[in-house]
């Protein structure tokens, strides 16, 4: 008989025994030689999107440009607390200082209205641990989000270490104790 | 005798190339076709080293062919590479590239029935060597229906699971069984012929 399941189990153990054959040794070269040749078909509506976005990016440039050219204070004009020349010169001055600026200023505190940028990662909160070692703090975890700014060694140091986890562990990986947000950023 | 001396760090190995810091041999499928998708060609060209001897295998016990199954690969992997934007990870990558290379190669077969040439040699049938085991089962794998071919090549040479199998051929996994029992029960019925004085 040669349906028994030990004659199928032999065979199969024959089968696996042959293992896979091995590639022939160009072929990797053969098909990345192709790759980089080969045009990759992009689907139309993306490119429409693309062509679209690009044309609304241009467009909201020029009203921006616009609008800019229209605050423009030429000779203090709008001013009318202003005294002659020397009011407009004033007057263009305490413009140019946002309210912000100013406290900030005078409080000798940076408030770095713009923060440079940013990743976030969402992950476990045994990972979020690991990663961020002394930087983990469980008081902003309990917020479900934890903000560290960092300086730009720092930056790249973090974004490495967390794109290695994610490399890792893939976008779908989980933890036990629920999941946590942390977000990165570098310092102007 | 020579003292094997410890090395202060470990020797690069020829395929570990680092991409943005990233050790590519190392990263996970999704995340290496995720970059693929985006255009990386290091990325893809990795997948392919992971998976050409894989994907060659099949082609080669399905088409029984060295060149059609060179071929196989290589449009598979470049129809893969076209078509990388719309792979969405429902499948894993391997899963997908064994069915691309698996239709490829059934429309080699397809292509000779209806050319009606007589099949090329098959790999390792030399006829002095027919007492090698190793040469029988090549012979009694090519003697098989591709059907049953392909699945035996993926269930007992690539060692699939029926699910991963079924998902690859595009089949239930409940044929992919009785299709796999009917393959050894074939292959052994052949072998047990050879045999015979």
């Amino acid at each position: 008989m040669t349906d028994e399941p030990d004659t199928h189990d032999e065979i199969a153990r024959l089968l696996r025994e042959r293992g896979p054959v091995e590639a022939p040794p160009d072929l990797a070269r053969a098909v990345m030689d192709e790759v980089r040749r080969a045009p990759r078909r992009t689907p139309r509506h993306r490119e429409v999107a693309r062509r679209a976005t690009g044309w609304a990016a241009a467009a909201a440039a020029l009203v921006a440009l616009g609008f800019g050219i229209s605050r423009i204070d030429v000779g203090g004009g709008s001013f009318s607390s202003g005294s002659s020349a020397g009011g407009s010169a004033v007057g263009g001055e305490a413009r140019a200082l946002q309210p912000d600026q100013l406290n900030s200023a005078a409080d000798g505190v940076k408030t770095a209205p713009t923060l440079r940028p940013r990743r976030a990662y969402r992950l476990s909160v045994t990972a979020a641990k690991r990663l961020l070692g002394d930087r983990y703090s469980q008081a902003d975890a309990a917020d479900g989000r934890i903000v560290l700014i960092l300086d730009a060694d720092q930056y790249r140091a973090y974004v490495r270490r967390f794109r290695g986890h994610v490399v890792a562990n893939g976008k779908s990986s989980s933890g036990a104790g629920g999941r946590i947000t942390v977000i990165l950023r570098r310092a102007p | 005798m020579a003292q094997a001396v410890a090395l202060p760090y470990p020797l690069p190995s020829r395929r570990a190339p680092y991409h943005g810091g990233v050790r590519l041999d190392a990263a996970s499928d999704e995340w290496l076709a995720g970059r693929a998708a985006r255009g990386d060609h290091a990325a893809f060209e990795q997948l392919v080293l992971r998976y050409q001897d894989r994907l060659y295998t099949l082609a080669l016990r399905v088409t029984l062919n060295d060149a059609d199954a060179r071929d196989c690969v290589q449009d598979g992997f470049i129809s893969a590479w076209r078509a990388m934007e719309r792979f969405r990870g429902d499948a894993r990558f391997s899963t997908w590239m064994y069915r691309i290379v698996l239709r490829k190669a059934y429309d080699v077969l397809d292509r000779r029935k209806r050319q009606a040439t007589p099949t090329d040699e098959v790999p390792g049938t030399a006829v002095e060597a027919q007492l090698d085991s190793r040469l029988d089962l090549d012979a009694a794998l090519a003697a098989l229906e591709p059907d049953f071919r392909a699945v035996a090549v993926a269930c007992d040479v690539l060692g699939l699971s029926m699910e991963d199998a079924g998902e690859a051929l595009g089949l239930p996994a409940g044929t992919v069984k009785s299709r796999l029992y009917r393959a050894r029960a074939r292959l052994a019925e052949q072998l047990q012929d050879e045999r015979l004085p």
